[in-house]
């Protein structure tokens, strides 16, 4: 587990508190209104019959005949206060309780919720019901359970529910309660029942009382820690992989590793996964490039070295075929500088520190120079070159490069020529598209279809040719007109041979 | 009589004065330019070498290589770009006799040609050595060039024999790798040469082993190899 896990993990605990926090206190707060803007009293039907009863109990057996319906009854127990405000069976009553008793029993009209009632004893007692009490009721249907739980969970035997129910056993400080715990201080109209050791105003709190009052936030505190921790390993374990990659990246390790994880997508995380084996893929091409140039380099560099060393061989052997060896060992030096240049100017090429400058180039005239050196070439060769079409245009760029580039797709074509074939040197501006396409085509083998992007790279040698030469032009001639703003392409053509067609843009 | 040189190279006129340089030196020396009709030379049986470029545009020399072995135990040696070592073990795995690394002098490959055709023709000269070499279950036929395992033919190259017939006639002693090299293989030993090695290894695989199931091969840290005695 890193660093980083602990600070997800920390930040996801504070935010769960943060939310227990905001939620907790709007639903306090929610509960406070509620609370204060509910009627005091009971106005429903049964809560008017209960008043009924109760009343004529208090009007023709007394006081002492009300007081024992009550504690019989279990749901709509009436308050009955004479008019010291003491409760006949000693509940708890509030001012505002009572306020609202006396502003009722004035306006009351058909539906009588509070009325005033002669004992017999001459004592007047006020008849009402709070509110509280109906709320009461669906606590008491589910105590049964809760208390039967308790008392498995305490092994209390003989404890039955009824009992716990305690209508039966009333009044202050029933120390018989399964619940066994000290009732809460105030508790207002409830008052009464506080064997149950219920709050005052949660209906919904007693139900986790047999666990002691830290349970639920002990099991809100674990439940917590378990998510924070499962969501900050969710988060961290990407990132940790992502670092493993990274690292392995930094040891020279690219092999693709995200691709068959992140089996969905979507997540950004899965996306970063993603993008980083395209970059060690795009890397890992790169250096298997450059290694492959780079054998490729020593490979064509050891060729004329091995016949340097040839020839001098034959040199000590044959002293009196001095001179031929001496040619020999001069072509190959030849050879080997050109090569070298050669690799330089497409080392520079590539790492793009040969840029085309503004010059402008008169591509007729270019043109000119380079089809009357092919012509010359190719004459020595038995082989022709035709020009067609005319270029008076001009391409900003550098001129050496751009005419060694478009020479060397002429040679090419020129070697791969058959002898006594003709190679064509075509020539189109267009100008309404500002572009000249250069077309050199020969009649030679060609090249597969497979072969024809690859003929570009450094060193290619077609397959089915054997050749002359490193492989060296065509990569130079691609880098150069893709440096001037164009493009290059080879195509095969109908009836045998190679085209390759050069795109360059014409000056703005 | 003249000993036929098969080259097998597809730098034309590197290959022409190698020639040129192998027929001064008394060979008579056939050239080709690829795998495929250097491979249908060698089959012919008319030579007795093979001078094999690894570097071969198509059929690289590495498949002529496999192919020529597939029929045939004709002496070959590799001509091996300097550093590419993987190349060059591939090749003695595959059972070329030798490699020179290229660039190479003409005088050096005539002598590396030399060495090898002398050890394959060796005919046994000593008439004090024993026509039979067995070493526990294994039986050599010097003046043949035969080799048998526990009764079943061996298929042994001609480097690979000669190595074993050292190894054969010191049985229960080591033989330092130097010793192996100058009389296996005609040449000193070279620093960080693994020409040895690789040939020692391929010669175990064919090999059985003795009782206890170890090699009848073993290296002899610092010393050499050993042909167990048992």
């Amino acid at each position: 587990m890193g660093r980083l896990f602990w600070k997800f993990f920390l930040a996801i605990l504070l935010a769960q508190l943060a939310a227990t926090a905001g939620f907790g206190g709007a639903i306090w707060f929610k509960n406070r209104n509620q609370l204060s803007a509910l009627p005091a009293l009971d106005g429903s039907p049964p809560a008017e019959m209960a008043i009924n009863a109760a009343a004529a109990t208090l009007e023709y057996g007394g006081a002492h005949a009300l007081r024992r319906m009550l504690e019989n009854m279990e749901r709509h127990r009436v308050y009955a206060v004479d008019e010291q405000g003491v409760e006949l069976l000693g509940r708890a009553v509030t001012t505002p309780m009572l306020e609202e008793a006396r502003v009722r029993l004035k306006e009351d009209g058909k539906r009588r919720v509070v009325r005033r009632v002669p004992a017999q004893d001459g004592k007047h007692y006020l008849l009402f019901l709070p509110s509280g009490e109906r709320l009461r009721v669906l606590e008491a249907e589910a105590r049964p359970l809760l208390a039967g739980i308790a008392n498995v969970a305490r092994g209390g035997a003989g404890m039955g529910p009824d009992q716990v129910r305690g209508p039966s056993s009333p009044g202050p400080g029933d120390a018989g309660t399964p619940d066994g715990r000290s009732p809460p201080a105030g508790a207002g109209m409830q008052g009464e029942r506080r064997d149950m050791g219920a709050e005052p105003r949660g209906p919904w709190g007693p139900r986790f009382q047999p666990l002691g009052p830290w349970a639920p936030v002990a099991a809100a505190t674990v439940a917590s820690l378990l998510v924070a921790v499962l969501l900050a390993w969710y988060f961290s374990r990407p990132i940790r992989a992502l670092r493993q990659a990274f690292d392995a990246a930094a040891g020279g390790d690219l092999a693709p590793r995200f691709a068959t994880a992140s089996g969905k997508s979507g997540t950004e995380l899965n996306d970063l996964g993603r993008d980083f084996d395209r970059m060690t893929a795009r890397l890992r091409n790169l250096i298997d490039g450059q290694t492959r140039l780079l054998h490729d380099v020593s490979h064509e560099l050891r060729s004329p070295l091995a016949r340097l060393q040839a020839a001098i061989g034959l040199a000590y052997q044959q002293p009196e075929k001095w001179s031929a060896s001496m040619e020999r060992i001069e072509r190959e030096s030849v050879r080997m500088d050109k090569l070298v240049g050669e690799l330089l100017t497409l080392a520079r090429l590539e790492a793009g520190a040969i840029r085309a400058s503004t010059e402008e180039i008169s591509m007729a005239e270019l043109l000119d120079q380079i089809a009357a050196d092919a012509r010359y070439e190719a004459g020595s060769q038995g082989r022709s070159v035709v020009q067609e079409g005319d270029a008076d245009v001009l391409v900003t760029g550098q001129a050496d490069l751009l005419g060694r580039a478009i020479e060397n797709v002429v040679r090419n074509s020129i070697k791969h020529s058959p002898e006594g074939g003709e190679v064509q040197l075509q020539l189109r501006a267009r100008p309404d598209a500002r572009q000249l396409c250069i077309r050199v085509m020969d009649r030679g083998p060609g090249v597969s279809p497979a072969e024809l992007e690859t003929i570009f790279q450094p060193f290619f040698r077609a397959s089915n040719a054997s050749t002359e030469g490193h492989g060296l032009g065509l990569a130079i001639a691609q880098h150069v007109v893709e440096a001037h703003g164009g493009s290059i392409k080879a195509t095969n053509r109908a009836g045998g041979g190679l085209c390759v067609e050069m795109i360059l843009p014409l000056k703005r | 009589m003249k000993s036929k040189v098969l080259l097998i190279d597809d730098d034309i006129e590197l290959v022409g004065m190698f020639k040129e340089y192998l027929e001064q030196e008394g060979f008579d020396v056939k050239a080709v330019h690829d795998g495929e009709a250097g491979t249908a030379e060698a089959f012919t049986g008319l030579y007795s070498i093979a001078i094999l470029d690894v570097m071969m545009p198509r059929m690289n020399g590495l498949e002529t290589l496999r192919r020529i072995r597939t029929n045939s135990q004709l002496p070959i040696l590799m001509l091996t770009g300097r550093g590419d070592d993987t190349d060059r073990i591939v090749g003695l795995e595959l059972g070329a006799d030798d490699y020179v690394t290229k660039p190479c002098t003409p005088r050096e490959l005539t002598a590396r040609i030399r060495a090898i055709l002398r050890r394959a023709q060796s005919a046994p000269v000593d008439s004090g050595v024993q026509a039979t070499l067995t070493v526990g279950q294994l039986t050599m036929w010097p003046e043949q060039r035969r080799a048998a395992w526990a009764g079943a033919k061996l298929e042994l190259t001609s480097t690979e024999f000669n190595l074993l017939e050292v190894l054969a006639r010191n049985a229960g002693r080591p033989v330092s790798k130097n010793t192996l090299s100058e009389q296996g293989l005609g040449r000193r030993l070279a620093r960080f040469d693994r020409n040895i090695d690789v040939h020692l290894s391929s010669l175990r695989h064919k090999l059985g082993t003795i009782a206890d199931g170890r090699s009848c091969l073993q290296t002899v840290y610092r010393l050499g190899y050993q042909l167990i005695k048992e």
